[in-house]
């Protein structure tokens, strides 16, 4: 099959891409593909070169030079599914233009996989442009996309650390984890991990996560070996959930199913379910094993 | 009997109107009958098969073979042979073109 665009286009070689860097204090250096070491907390700051023939893309695409030509970066996250524009420039009608990207990214809606897309964006079309030639505004003459996986394979939950006195839980208990009922609801703002105030041992742990002491460890292993456990008890006793059904990306069904695959990779779910309806001391120790309970500490 | 895409369709003007055309060969037994899939694309969605009543659709404006014009859905060509399919694309939309073929005997014979 052919796809073709409503009008020309410029070939791909208008623009020739640096790489995405990553300014880290006053160090900079290239955007791996993964970033294991993210949170909710980190700003990215990211830079990237770039050099445009502004002319000749014009030309390709039966422009005149007179038109105005942006060059934009918008930022997509697949955990929460949002977007937004991270940067804008207005591209001049030269060749071998060298433009510098540059902006900041706050962790605070991002996760999971980050997309950046980079586009020649159509603003206006000057006088003279080609019938060919693109004319609505925002129309895409160009356009790159680069993936950067947010916190590896680990599964980060938005923290809140409350004083369990002030909400509904018991207030003895060291932690609780928030999930909506809605398998179709957005994770990212339907799961939140509370800490209680009143257990200090688990709050330093949680705070000193990305440096933890021995003692951090221990408590940090059975948090996240609870946190599965309780999404994993979630995925077998609800009805609703089924593996198979095509969750959206970043959903809480989508969430579960793909907690179940790497916790049980070799096990289907009407085996768990029955496993923790007869046997549910085996079912607990099970979880233990695949969860790795105290295994790193 | 195969038929390969020879260029990407290209956005050009024939006539006054905004058209696209594309370079198609055709090979192996013939003579070969050539029908064009026309669809408005939906990004990275997928394309629209069943459009809504009264969308305008891409339409075939024309079959180039060197030889003639051919302003007709299907085409016959012969085997070994080159041709340009012309389209006018719905303004404003992406145009999906699949060309398919048969071997007209055996079309005509079903």
């Amino acid at each position: 099959m052919s796809r073709a665009y409503p009008y020309r286009r410029p070939p791909a070689d208008v623009v020739a891409t640096g790489p995405w860097l990553r300014v880290t204090g006053d160090s900079l250096e290239e955007l791996p593909l993964d970033l294991p070491d993210w949170d909710y907390e980190t700003i990215l700051h990211l830079r990237r070169p770039l050099r445009v023939d502004g002319f000749r893309a014009r030309q390709a695409c039966g422009l005149s030079p007179d038109s105005a030509v942006t060059l934009t970066v918008v930022w997509a996250a697949a955990n929460s599914s949002l977007r937004g524009q991270a940067w804008q420039g207005s591209l001049p009608a030269l060749d071998g233009a060298e433009l510098q990207i540059d902006f900041d990214l706050p962790g605070d809606e991002l996760g999971g996989r980050l997309d950046l897309e980079t586009s020649l964006i159509l603003r206006a079309a000057g006088t003279g442009s080609s019938a060919t030639a693109p004319s609505r505004p925002g129309s895409v003459l160009w356009r790159e996309v680069h993936s950067v996986m947010l916190q590896g394979d680990a599964v980060l939950f938005p923290l809140a650390i409350v004083d369990f006195e002030q909400v509904r839980y018991p207030s003895g208990a060291a932690w609780h984890l928030e999930l909506s009922e809605d398998l179709d609801s957005q994770a990212l703002g339907s799961i939140l991990l509370l800490a209680n105030k009143r257990r200090p041992v688990v709050v330093g742990a949680l705070e000193n996560a990305a440096d933890p002491s021995d003692a951090d460890r221990l408590v940090l292993s059975t948090v996240q070996s609870e946190v599965i456990r309780s999404l994993v008890e979630r995925a077998v006793v609800d009805k609703d959930f089924d593996p198979t059904h095509d969750y959206a990306t970043g959903t809480v069904g989508a969430l579960l199913a793909s907690v179940l695959r790497a916790t049980f990779p070799d096990r289907d779910l009407d085996a768990l379910r029955r496993e923790r309806q007869h046997e549910p001391i085996l079912f607990t120790t099970r979880l233990q094993n695949a969860t790795g309970l105290l295994a790193g500490a | 009997m195969s038929v390969a895409e020879l260029t990407e369709p290209t956005v050009d003007e024939r006539d006054g109107r905004v058209v696209l055309a594309q370079r198609f060969a055709v090979s192996g037994p013939g003579p070969v009958l050539l029908r064009a899939r026309l669809s408005v694309g939906l990004g990275e969605r997928g394309r629209e098969d069943d459009a809504p009543v009264g969308a305008a659709r891409p339409e075939i404006l024309y079959w180039d073979n060197g030889v003639g014009l051919r302003r007709t859905e299907d085409c016959v060509v012969d085997s070994p042979s080159e041709i340009e399919l012309v389209v006018l694309p719905v303004p404003d939309t992406i145009t999906d073109i699949v060309v398919s073929g048969a071997r007209a005997e055996e079309v005509a014979a079903s």
